[in-house]
This record gives C-alpha cells, sequence and structure tokens, in this order.
C-alpha cells in the first residue's frame, strides 16, 4: 500500500509537468461535442458512433505513447536522479509511470461517457466501447512501460500498439477475450454473450498486463539507468 | 559494519572500463574525499553506491544492505552533479522529496532545513532557481529526512565563496552528528580541508586511499639545497635547473647519487627535506600531469 501511495505522488508530479498537454486532450471531446451541436449539424448515428470509435483509438494510442516516452523523457531530464536516489524501488518508479500513462485515459473515457449523450450515441455503444477502451489501456500501458525499457518512446510506442493487436492476427480457435474486446472496439458492440466477453476479458487483461509489468520490473532491476553525463 | 563499502566493484561500459576492482569504506561520523581527474571513475562509484548503475563485478553495502536496496536509501541524502527538480516551489520540493523517504516533516522542519542550508527564497518555482540556489536546494533535499549517510557529487561547484564556506561548515556539522559522508569536488583545497581519508581515482583505479597527512608523506620526494655551488651543463642535464629558491626536488631514492654528483663538484649539503605535498601538488603527481609542468 505504501508503494501505491509513493507511486501515485510520483505519478502526480510527472502528470503536472504535461499539465498542459492533458488538459488539452480532456477538452478534445467537449470541443469536439461543441463543435458539431453549436454548427448545426446533425451527424446521423452511424457517424458519431463513428467518431467514438476513431476517438477511443485514440485514446489507446495516448496510453501507448505516453507509456513509451515516459522513461526516455525522465532519463534524458534526469529527473529521475531525483526520485530514484530516494526510498523509491524501481517497481514503485514503474508503477508510477504505469499510472502517469494510465490515470489520463481514465479522465478521456469519463469525458467521452459524458458528451457521447449529447451527440446520441446509445448507451449499449457506449458502455461497451468504453468498456473495451479502459480494459485495453491496461494492457497498452503495461506493455508501453516495457516496450520503453529498450526501444526510444515513440518506437516504443508504436510497437506496444502492435503488439495489443496481435490477438486480432490469431485463427478462430485460438482467439482469445482481448480479441474479442479489440473487435468491440474496432468493430461495434457485441450482441452475444457480452457478459462472458468482458468477464473474460477483466480476467484476461488483469493478469496479462501484471505479467507484463512484472516482466517489465525484472527487466529494469537488472539495467542501469541511461543517465546523459554532465 | 561502516555506513558504505566498495568491495571489488568494477564497471565496464561495452569495452570501456570506468572502474577496475576499487575497495573502500566511509564509516559513520568520517568524511571521505573521492577525488581524481575528470572520467577516473568518481561519479560512476557514487551511481553504483546509490543504485543507479549495477556493478559488473564486485559490489558493496550501503547502510549495511546490497546496492540497490531501496530501504537502505531511507537514511541516504544524494545531491547529483547536475540536480533538477520537478515543478513548484522549494517548499513542494523539499516535502515531496521526504515523502519518498517516508517521512512527513512539519513546515517548521521544512523551513529550519531551508534556512540551514542558506536558502532565503521559498516562492518561486524552483526551475527558475539560479544554479547556486539549485544546488542550495539539492542539499536541502539530502538533509531533510535527517540522513545518516550522504554522497555528495559536487555539491559546491556552482556556489559563490560564502557558499563554500557555508558547504565545509555544515559538512563539519554533519560529520560532528555522526553521519557519514563521501563528498567527491574538484575544489581540491576544499576537499582536503574537510576530509578525513582521501579516495584518489585515476582510469578507473583506487590509486590511493588514506589519511591525507599519510598521503602527503608518501609523495617520496625529497628538497634538497646546496650551497656554494654553480652547476655544470652536464648537472643540469641530468638534474634540472634548481628552483626559485636554489632547491632542487629529487626522487628520494635517487638522494644519494645526488648528493654524490654534487659532492664530486664541490658542492656542500646545506638541507635535504622530505617533501609533503598539498592535495593539488599530490594530485598533479599522482595523475603523472605534474611531470608534463
Amino acid at each position: 500500500m505504501k508503494g501505491l501511495v509513493k507511486s501515485l505522488r510520483i505519478a502526480r508530479q510527472l502528470l503536472w509537468m504535461n499539465r498542459w498537454l492533458w488538459l488539452l486532450l480532456m477538452l478534445w471531446p467537449w470541443g469536439m461535442a461543441a463543435m458539431l451541436l453549436a454548427g448545426g449539424l446533425h451527424p446521423a448515428p452511424e457517424d458519431v458512433e463513428a467518431a467514438l470509435e476513431q476517438q477511443s483509438i485514440y485514446g489507446l494510442a495516448l496510453v501507448a505513447f505516453t507509456g513509451g516516452a515516459l522513461l526516455g523523457n525522465e532519463q534524458r531530464s534526469r529527473r529521475i536522479v531525483l526520485v530514484l536516489s530516494r526510498a523509491v524501488s524501481r517497481r514503485e518508479y514503474l508503477g508510477a509511470l504505469w499510472l502517469a500513462s494510465f490515470l489520463p485515459l481514465v479522465l478521456y473515457v469519463l469525458d467521452l461517457a459524458l458528451t457521447g449523450p449529447m451527440l446520441g450515441v446509445s448507451a449499449l455503444m457506449r458502455s461497451q466501447t468504453l468498456g473495451a477502451l479502459l480494459l485495453l489501456s491496461l494492457m497498452t500501458a503495461s506493455l508501453a512501460v516495457l516496450a520503453s525499457l529498450t526501444l526510444p518512446g515513440v518506437v516504443a510506442g508504436f510497437v506496444s500498439l502492435v503488439v495489443l493487436s496481435v490477438p486480432l492476427l490469431l485463427p478462430p480457435g485460438w482467439q482469445m477475450a482481448q480479441t474479442r474486446l479489440l473487435q468491440v472496439l474496432l468493430s461495434g458492440p457485441a450482441t452475444d454473450h457480452v457478459r462472458i466477453v468482458f468477464g473474460a476479458g477483466l480476467l484476461e487483461t488483469i493478469v496479462l498486463s501484471a505479467a507484463i509489468f512484472e516482466a517489465a520490473v525484472r527487466l529494469f532491476e537488472r539495467r542501469d539507468l541511461r543517465l546523459k553525463s554532465e | 559494519m561502516p555506513a558504505l563499502v566498495l568491495d571489488h566493484v568494477s564497471k565496464h561500459f561495452g569495452k570501456a572500463q570506468a572502474l577496475n576492482d576499487v575497495s573502500f569504506a566511509v564509516e559513520a561520523g568520517e568524511i571521505v574525499g573521492l577525488v581524481g581527474p575528470n572520467g577516473a571513475g568518481k561519479t560512476t562509484a557514487m551511481q553504483i553506491a546509490v543504485g543507479f548503475l549495477l556493478p559488473s563485478s564486485g559490489g558493496g553495502w550501503l547502510m549495511g544492505r546490497r546496492f540497490g536496496d531501496a530501504k537502505a536509501r531511507r537514511v541516504l541524502g544524494f545531491v547529483p552533479d547536475a540536480p533538477v527538480f520537478f515543478a513548484g516551489n522549494a517548499f513542494d520540493a523539499l516535502r515531496f522529496a521526504a515523502r519518498l523517504n517516508d517521512v512527513t516533516p512539519t513546515g517548521e522542519a521544512v523551513e529550519r532545513v531551508l534556512t540551514r542550508v542558506g536558502l532565503t527564497e521559498w516562492k518561486r518555482d524552483v526551475r527558475r532557481f539560479s544554479r547556486g540556489m539549485q544546488q542550495r536546494l539539492a542539499l536541502a533535499q539530502a538533509l531533510v529526512h535527517s540522513p545518516r549517510m550522504l554522497i555528495l557529487d559536487e555539491p559546491a561547484s556552482a556556489l559563490d565563496p560564502q557558499g563554500v564556506l557555508d558547504v565545509r561548515a555544515l559538512l563539519k556539522e554533519l560529520r560532528a552528528e555522526g553521519a557519514a559522508i563521501l563528498l567527491s569536488s574538484h575544489q581540491l583545497s576544499e576537499v582536503a580541508l574537510v576530509s578525513d581519508r582521501i579516495a584518489f581515482l585515476h582510469e578507473g583505479r583506487l590509486l590511493r586511499y588514506g589519511r591525507l597527512d599519510e598521503l602527503a608523506g608518501s609523495t617520496e620526494q625529497v628538497e634538497v639545497v646546496l650551497r656554494s655551488f654553480t652547476p655544470d651543463a652536464e648537472f643540469v642535464a641530468r638534474w634540472g635547473e634548481p628552483n626559485g629558491a636554489g632547491a632542487w626536488r629529487i626522487p628520494s631514492k635517487r638522494t644519494r647519487d645526488f648528493l654524490e654528483d654534487a659532492w664530486t663538484r664541490g658542492a656542500e649539503l646545506m638541507s635535504a627535506t622530505p617533501v609533503r605535498g598539498d592535495l593539488t601538488s599530490l594530485f598533479l603527481e599522482w595523475t603523472g600531469s605534474g611531470a608534463r609542468q
């Protein structure tokens, strides 16, 4: 618990450093909604739903590229020295990076959930798309943090998105709950076995995310910090 | 057990050897000065002790725990060579640092630490501080949780002369309070003034380690003053010109040869005194720079 509190403290500092960027992203769904409503445009429901799916993919990309870039940024700026010279373990530090890439997504999802009804997005569409987005973001954050240990920021973000999409390529007999979640995000709500999709999706996401995060911790504990010498 | 122990630590980055079998220790209530030319491995040694780098071989203990153990860092204060901070004022910076060390300081305690390091500007965003003020703030962050071990990498490099004096006094106070301190600095006179022992690194190797007065006695040079003597060209070619005081500095092992050479030329011996070097001249001698000057 103490470790989580430390991770949250560090994540708060990391988020505060980029507060204007986050604020802009939080305002983005509201701006889109305002433009559509104030402009007197009456988009068709399927267009609005396509826009929601598109914005959800932006959300995933946001998590991937943030998670992929944070470690590199902190090492380049040497702020990591300030944190890891204190009683902070590398696990707690990676936890902070994970939280700093995932927490903005929660607010983004909340924004989309609030602006959706204003644009006439159905409750079914909202709950399933945003639910899938939240679960897939948990995975994306872990993948991005792991990738950032060995790859530069943008590449790490890109690779984590590619790896996240791998379940879509699995043959029918081998598909995972992640495959269904990706399909919900990309092609619209599931109409059958919704509870199974999201129940199994939640379980699978938690297990896989934890395993990937654990792998990242083990790797980070065996690596030197890459600090630019002065 | 000493507060900090480096035990046969080696570190290489690819083919480059940054540290080669380095061992030394810092006891409680002691300041060890870590000196050496640029690239000698001082910062690498400190970063291994703090846990930023992993040793390629060997290892060590910080407050009785293996390097890299976060619990050991609860009582560690570290000042990096180039401090950086998150956004916020000095109060925020100190509170954040203390909380990461499981300490929640009161406003008065924070104020006391800031005053102790001579920082009077508390309201501004610390990223807009001058380098000197940032260095004072980094010292305050290192002290805010009352550490028992301090690792200071060039803690006064950006300070004005008054700041250097303040840091000197502070280090002596902390030593008197029982803190163990590992101090790296290029200000050799400062290191000499506060350090109980010196660890001298050169090209990744620990060349000398001990008390300064012991090391100063090990320069192995003798200053010889001759009377009634005008050296001829052959003598000068062999032993060099005398310095401004009419004396020759020669390796102590060759004193006998020097004196016999001088006596055969009719010189009288005035004095022969072992040279006790200051840290700067020792530094030049150990790195081989002295011979080139």
